[in-house]
């Protein structure tokens, strides 16, 4: 359904709403959609930096499912979740 | 006899780990026998890394991850559908009319009235969700709804 489509529903019953507010609200209603179902899934990929530890998360992020690390022969190997956080920090680089 | 748990108790393995800290994702190897202080350490090279993840949909007209564009883009912007799939869409009308009337004190039963018909699409997205698109034999998750 496009966006106008979308904005004319709204109006039947809200004709005093212009259209930035119910775009704004129609944002709002997409991520609690999103939030509570985790209905949408992707996939990204970076490249580290020598000795840096910490890589910032986009904003549309919710829960990181799996990390897959590429190794010496090139083969993408899923590694582990760290429970909690290692006690001592290297906050060489951080973003 | 081995099994599926001898790698996971294997307290002498050099590993790789991840963990998310202050909205960034923390990654370094894991060496168990080594100090506490030496116990994990950066990588030392450029390595490709996939991340997984669950995600929120694009904004109407607003590109949420770039930061210099934070006002509503008009070009094109009535032609942009949803990354949801269609069959959600109507849902998000229903949330909007709700937040609508909820500003309406004369009419707030109306409120109610779409907020279930919203809810109702919460409950067939996490379907939709744990269907995973496969169809005949399902694994059934806990879910709270």
């Amino acid at each position: 359904m496009k966006l106008q489509k979308m904005i004319d529903m709204v109006k039947k019953h809200h004709p005093e709403l212009g259209n930035v507010e119910i775009i704004e609200m129609l944002n709002q209603a997409s991520d609690e959609f999103c939030q509570r179902t985790l209905i949408l899934d992707e996939a990204t990929q970076f490249t580290t930096v020598a000795n840096q530890r910490y890589y910032g998360l986009k904003d549309s992020i919710l829960e990181i499912k799996s990390v897959d690390l590429e190794d010496e022969d090139g083969n993408h190997l899923t590694i582990k979740r760290l429970m909690g956080r290692p006690k001592y920090r290297d906050l060489d680089n951080v973003e | 006899m081995s099994n599926n748990y001898s790698r996971a108790y294997n307290r002498s393995v050099t590993e790789h780990v991840w963990w998310v800290e202050r909205d960034s994702i923390g990654l370094a190897k894991f060496d168990p026998l080594a100090t506490e202080v030496e116990r994990f350490k950066s990588l030392d090279s450029a390595l490709t890394v996939t991340l997984f993840y669950h995600k929120e949909a694009l904004h109407f007209g607003i590109d949420r991850d770039d930061s210099t564009t934070s006002t509503l883009n008009t070009a094109g912007l009535m032609n942009e559908t949803s990354e949801l799939p269609t069959q959600f869409h109507q849902f998000l009308v229903d949330k909007v009319i709700q937040l609508g009337y909820e500003q309406k004190p004369e009419m707030i039963q109306m409120a109610g009235y779409f907020n279930q018909k919203f809810e109702k699409g919460i409950k067939e997205g996490k379907a939709f969700k744990n269907r995973n698109r496969i169809s005949g034999m399902r694994t059934v998750k806990q879910h709270s709804y």
